[in-house]
Order: C-alpha cells, then sequence, then structure tokens
C-alpha cells in the first residue's frame, strides 16, 4: 500500500520541483521548457517497454 | 554558383593542371570575395594552406602522388581539432582555446593529401539545427542569404555550396550533417555510429555524436569516406548499384505525416523516377515512431549538461541565451527517464533493423521543410505551426539513435529554388553499400 505521507514522484510532482528550482536559481525562463520536457517525460513513462516490478 | 567536386578535381591535379598552389590560391580568393555575405568561416589558415600546396605540387613533380584527395583544398567544422589553430565551437566559452594536435580523422586526411584550408561556422558547441547562435554571427545559406544554412555544420555546407572548399567534415548528433547539406543542397553522410574516430572532436552527446563527410556529390564524399575510414583501406571500388537490383522502403507513417507540401511533392517525384529507372519500392513499419523524440531528448539533453556542468556553473554569461538555457534544461532530466530512454533506444534500433530486413535502403526526406528564414521560431505544416528545431530534427534524430548510416543527397527545389533533399538509411556496418545506392540514386535523381 503507498504511504500517504510520501509525496508521489510522478511526472507533475517532477514539474513543479524543477519550476520552482529553476525560479530560485534566477532562470524563470526555463519555465516553458520544462513544461514542454515534462509532456515528452510522460510520453517516455507511458512506453510500452517499461516494467512494472510486480508484473 | 559553381560548385568543386573532388571526384572532379583530382584527375586534373594529378595531371598538373592546374597546380595544388594555383587550386588553393584560387579558393583562397573566392573565400575572401564571397564569405562575407555568407559567413560560413571562423578560420581561414591562409598561409599554412599555401605552404602545404607548394610541398603536395613538390611531392608530385617527384612521382609521389597520394590519391584523389592530393592537394584538396578542405574545410573542418569548428568543433574538430587542427594543430595550432583554435577550437571555437562557436563559442566564448572557448575563446582561449588553441589544439596541440590534430583529431584523428584530420590525421588521416592531412596523410591522404587533403589541405585544411580553415575552420567552419556552426551552431554554438552543435547545440542547434540552424547555425544562427553562433559567437561568430549567424552562417547564411548561399542558395538565398535571408535563409538558415542548417546546422549545426552550417558552415561546412555552405561553403560547399559556395565553391569555397572541396570537402568538409562535419558532425552529426541529431541530423547537423545531413540537414544543413539538405538545406544547402549539398551531400552529406553520416556513418555507422562508431566507424570514424571523435578523438579530438568537441562532443555535444557522446552516444549520440558521429563525424563524416561533406562535399558537392556522392564520389567526392565517399572519396573523403574512405580516407578517414581506415578499415575500409582495402581495394574498394567505388561504383553505383544497378538499379535494378535495389529495393527501397518508405516508413510513411509518422515520417510523412508532418511536411511541407513542396518538399513531399519533391520527394514523391523522386521516389517516381527511381522507381521508373527499376528500382523497387515498399511501404515499411518503424512501430514506435511517435516515441523518437522523446527518447532523443531524455539521451541528449542530461548527455550534453553533464560535459558542460562546470562551464555553465563558471561563466555561463559566456554562452549564447538559447543554448545556455538548453544546457540548463537538461541538468533537471532524471537518472531514471535517462534510463528509460536507453530501453527505447533498444527497441527502436530493433525496429530500424527489421524495417531493413527485406530491402536495400529506407528513403525518406531530410528535411520536412526548405531552409527555414533567419530567427524564424515556427514553421506552419498544414494547420499547425511547430517549433522549427523540432520540425528540422523530425526525420534525422532517429538514425543517430539507433546508429544506422544515412546521407542526404539533394532531390530537387521548391519553386523559390530552395533545395530538398532525400535520405538514404542503410543496414548499420554497411556504408560502403548505402553509397553505392546512393551513387546509383544520385545519377536518376
Amino acid at each position: 500500500m503507498p504511504d500517504d505521507k510520501v509525496r508521489p514522484r510522478d511526472v507533475t510532482a517532477w514539474l513543479e520541483d524543477a519550476v520552482a528550482d529553476a525560479e530560485r536559481r534566477g532562470l524563470p525562463e526555463l519555465k516553458p521548457l520544462l513544461e514542454n520536457l515534462a509532456q515528452a517525460t510522460a510520453l517516455l513513462r507511458a512506453a510500452d517497454w517499461n516494467e512494472d516490478a510486480a508484473a | 554558383m559553381t560548385t568543386m567536386s573532388i571526384a572532379r578535381l583530382a584527375p586534373q591535379v594529378e595531371a598538373g593542371q592546374p597546380s595544388v598552389e594555383r587550386l588553393v590560391s584560387e579558393t583562397l580568393e573566392r573565400i575572401a570575395r564571397v564569405n562575407p555575405a555568407i559567413n560560413a568561416f571562423i578560420t581561414v589558415a591562409s598561409d599554412r594552406a599555401l605552404a602545404d600546396a607548394r610541398r603536395l605540387d613538390a611531392e608530385r613533380a617527384q612521382g609521389c602522388y597520394r590519391g584523389p584527395l592530393h592537394g584538396m583544398p578542405i574545410t573542418v567544422k569548428d568543433l574538430i581539432d587542427v594543430e595550432g589553430l583554435p577550437t571555437t565551437a562557436a563559442s566564448r566559452v572557448r575563446r582561449n582555446h588553441v589544439a596541440r594536435r590534430d583529431a584523428a580523422l584530420v590525421t588521416r586526411l592531412r596523410a591522404a593529401g587533403a589541405i585544411v584550408i580553415g575552420k567552419t561556422n556552426l551552431h554554438e558547441f552543435a547545440y542547434g539545427t540552424t547555425s544562427e547562435d553562433s559567437a561568430y554571427g549567424a552562417v547564411r545559406n548561399p542558395v538565398d542569404t535571408t535563409r538558415s544554412a542548417g546546422g549545426s555544420s552550417g558552415g561546412s555546407a555552405a561553403a560547399i555550396a559556395a565553391g569555397l572548399c572541396a570537402g568538409s567534415v562535419g558532425t552529426d548528433t541529431g541530423g547537423s550533417i545531413r540537414i544543413p547539406s539538405a538545406a544547402c543542397g549539398t551531400v552529406g553522410l553520416k556513418p555507422t555510429f562508431d566507424e570514424l574516430p571523435c578523438k579530438g572532436v568537441v562532443p555535444l552527446s557522446q552516444s549520440l555524436d558521429h563525424v563524416g563527410p561533406m562535399a558537392a556529390d556522392v564520389t567526392s564524399v565517399w572519396m573523403l569516406y574512405e580516407a578517414m575510414a581506415t578499415h575500409t583501406r582495402e581495394a574498394r571500388t567505388m561504383s553505383a548499384a544497378t538499379p535494378g537490383s535495389l529495393r527501397l522502403g518508405i516508413p510513411r507513417r509518422y515520417f510523412l505525416d508532418v511536411l511541407d507540401e513542396e518538399v513531399r511533392a519533391r520527394f514523391e517525384e523522386t521516389i517516381e523516377r527511381l522507381r521508373r529507372a527499376g528500382m523497387r519500392t515498399s511501404d515499411v513499419e518503424v512501430p514506435h515512431a511517435e516515441t523518437i523524440a522523446t527518447v532523443y531528448l531524455h539521451i541528449q539533453l542530461p548527455e550534453s549538461s553533464a560535459y558542460h556542468a562546470v562551464t555553465l556553473e563558471r561563466e555561463p554569461e559566456s554562452y549564447t541565451p538559447p543554448v545556455r538555457v538548453r544546457l540548463e534544461m537538461g541538468r533537471y532530466v532524471l537518472a531514471e527517464d535517462y534510463a528509460r530512454a536507453q530501453r527505447g533506444r533498444e527497441v527502436l534500433r530493433r525496429e530500424v533493423d527489421a524495417a531493413l530486413r527485406d530491402v536495400d535502403a529506407l528513403a525518406l526526406p531530410t528535411l520536412p521543410i526548405p531552409a527555414p528564414t533567419i530567427g524564424q521560431a515556427t514553421a506552419r505544416l498544414g494547420t499547425v505551426n511547430l517549433p522549427v528545431r523540432a520540425v528540422m530534427l523530425r526525420l534525422t534524430q532517429l538514425f543517430n539513435i539507433t546508429g544506422h548510416p544515412a546521407i542526404s543527397l539533394p532531390c530537387g527545389q521548391t519553386p523559390a529554388r530552395l533545395p530538398v533533399g532525400l535520405q538514404l538509411i542503410g543496414a548499420r556496418h554497411a556504408t560502403p553499400d548505402l553509397l553505392r545506392l546512393a551513387l546509383a540514386c544520385e545519377s536518376i535523381v
């Protein structure tokens, strides 16, 4: 069972963290690129060659 | 514009008409006259080239002719080391660099008699498809100077198209030899991965980087390739394959879905001409084609950022802003996604191998659009606007992921006289077979 206290490490969470970090580092211009990258990452993670350790 | 063909010039130089010194002098004069309009060169090595020319004339007079590259004035992309010259990578980051020795492939070309007359402009650190973001200014397309020469080896293709060198050596991480070749109407070969040595070449993404020859025609490209590829030194006949024996596979789904209509028309006309000459064609599939761009991104971005991590921290202002931002983006890719992309790479490699199983080569356009105008950010294809960078990489980057050899050759022009490129992709570790097929296609197209 997933632990409710652990924040998921999904693409949405990754994007929030990445944008916040880029802004903290003074690179707000990275935001649209990171948003595009997040879409690509979601596609990559949905690819049918990825494995499920429980399967 | 009159291009310089090694295949045409070699017998003349062997006969001493012209002398190497005259050939090099005239080339240097042309560079001085034409280059200001196209900005293809970062360094012109006039004195050294003339000294080499006199030495090679003396050798020939004594009966020592080194072969078809004897005295040929060539250029190398300014990402490749030439002893005693800066390797700028078109970046202020490398403003103090001077190469201490030749890159391995430059050593081989010099041994074959080629003369390096200069180093060509490029997209900064090869990180782009237009050769606009350069510390030395944008490269302009000799066909239409309001347009990009393509990239990242844009200076090499522009110099060849303008007749400012007999050939060049470029690098190709997502299409950087083939894209500018298509944009400028010249020929460029990306051999099989790891076939030519990258030692002495500034990397962009080490598991995707290739080096390869560029020239005005397929025979000239082949001559440069033979000089650089030591394992092909056995006597090899540079002959065209017989068209009637050839089979081409056309991966239509995904690859032909997003194309400028003039590019589509020239491609279909070319395929029809090849069919009439006796080649057989069939449609083939790359089932996971929709994942190509995402697999590419998750490998290329972090590999590039790793190489630049130190200078991104130390002197970020030395990069052009677009290249700096892309390098910073790569620092956010997670290791697990890099690993997923490597799995995808294996899937795509097997699928391209399978698509080639019953054909001699795959055939595609090289670029989905003609050369974009300088500064153009998006391309309208059908009803949608797409980023120029993504569009320009769309048909070439797969073969950097999989390592298959690929060549671009001209196959006509748009009504605005902009060149269109035909891309042919061969089996891995069979680059000479691809060249034989490309020679046959060149004579028909």
